[in-house]
C-alpha cells in the first residue's frame, strides 16, 4: 500500500520564514530596536496603513462586487454593497491605526523608558499588548487576503442566456 | 470561492477552466440568478448542473507570515506568537471557504 505525501510548499515556506525571523530577532534583536522605534515615530506610518487599507478595499470592491456572496450584515442589507465596503474600510483603518498607536506607546515605554501609560500595572500592559497585537494581525490579515485577490485577479467569463 | 465550468469545444473538453462572473451559495441560487438551467459562455452551451465551485487560495501560510512580521515588535517570542495567531486566522478562513465549496458542490437543482 503506497502512501504518497507531497510537501505543501506554501506552508513549508511560511514556517521557514518564521524560523528565519525568530533567529534574526534572537541574533540581532538589539540592532532592530532602533529601526522599529523610527518606524513607530514616523509620520508616514498612519498614512501608509490608511493608504494600504483604503486602496485595497476600494480596488477589491471594484473588481469583485459582482462575484461576492451576499452577506447577512445589517449595513449590506439596508444600505447596499458600497456602504458595506466603506464601513469595512473605515473599521479596518481605524482599528489598524489605533492598535499601532497603542503598540507604539507600549514599545517606547518598555524599551525606551518613556512614559505613556501612567498607573497601568504589568498585567494591564501585557493584556493591552496581547489585545492590540491580535487586532493588528486581524486587520492586516483580512486586508492582505483582499490584496492577494487583487494581485491574482483572473478574468471572469460572461454568462449569457437566450 | 469561485464558480467554474470546464470549457468545451463542441462536445470535447479542452481542459481549460472558465470562471463565471456570478457567484451563488447553491446551484438553486445560481439558477435564480441566471434565470435558466442552460447558459452560454463564448458561444458554448453549458448547464447549471455542470458548474462546480473551487477554493481560490490557501490563507494559512499567508496568515503565518503576516503574523510573524507584525510580531517583530515583540522580539523572537512575538514572532512565534504572531505566526501562530496569523496561522489560526488563516486556517479558520480556509475551513470556512472549504465549507462554502462543499455546500455548492453538494447542492442539487
Amino acid at each position: 500500500m503506497s502512501d504518497s505525501k507531497s510537501l505543501n510548499l506554501k506552508s513549508t515556506g511560511a514556517v521557514v520564514i518564521l524560523i528565519a525571523l525568530i533567529v534574526l530577532m534572537q541574533a540581532y534583536g538589539a540592532d532592530i530596536k532602533e529601526p522599529l522605534k523610527a518606524m513607530f515615530q514616523s509620520e508616514w506610518l498612519n498614512i501608509v496603513v490608511w493608504a494600504y487599507i483604503a486602496g485595497t478595499f476600494l480596488i477589491h470592491q471594484y473588481l469583485y462586487s459582482a462575484t461576492e456572496l451576499k452577506k447577512d450584515s445589517f449595513i449590506y442589507k439596508h444600505f447596499g454593497v458600497y456602504a458595506d465596503a466603506l464601513f469595512g474600510m473605515a473599521t479596518y483603518g481605524f482599528a489598524g491605526t489605533t492598535s499601532l498607536a497603542l503598540l507604539k506607546g507600549l514599545y517606547l515605554q518598555t524599551f525606551y523608558e518613556q512614559e505613556f501609560y501612567i498607573g497601568f500595572g504589568t498585567f494591564d500592559l501585557v493584556s493591552m499588548f496581547l489585545l492590540t497585537s491580535f487586532l493588528l494581525v486581524y486587520c492586516m490579515f483580512n486586508t492582505s487576503i483582499k490584496f492577494k485577490d487583487i494581485l491574482f485577479h483572473s478574468e471572469m467569463s460572461k454568462v449569457e442566456t437566450k | 470561492m469561485k464558480l467554474y465550468v470546464e470549457e468545451k469545444h463542441k462536445t470535447t473538453k479542452t481542459g481549460e477552466i472558465l470562471y463565471l462572473d456570478k457567484v451563488a451559495s447553491t446551484r438553486k441560487e445560481l439558477l435564480r440568478l441566471i434565470g435558466d438551467k442552460e447558459f452560454f459562455i463564448n458561444g458554448g452551451k453549458y448547464y447549471i448542473s455542470q458548474v462546480k465551485a473551487k477554493k481560490t487560495s490557501d490563507n494559512t501560510a499567508l496568515g503565518m507570515v503576516i503574523g510573524g512580521v507584525l510580531g517583530l515588535v515583540g522580539g523572537a517570542a512575538g514572532v512565534a506568537a504572531g505566526g501562530a495567531i496569523g496561522g489560526l486566522f488563516g486556517k479558520d478562513n480556509d475551513i470556512k471557504e472549504e465549507e462554502k465549496v462543499n455546500k455548492f458542490n453538494g447542492s442539487k437543482l
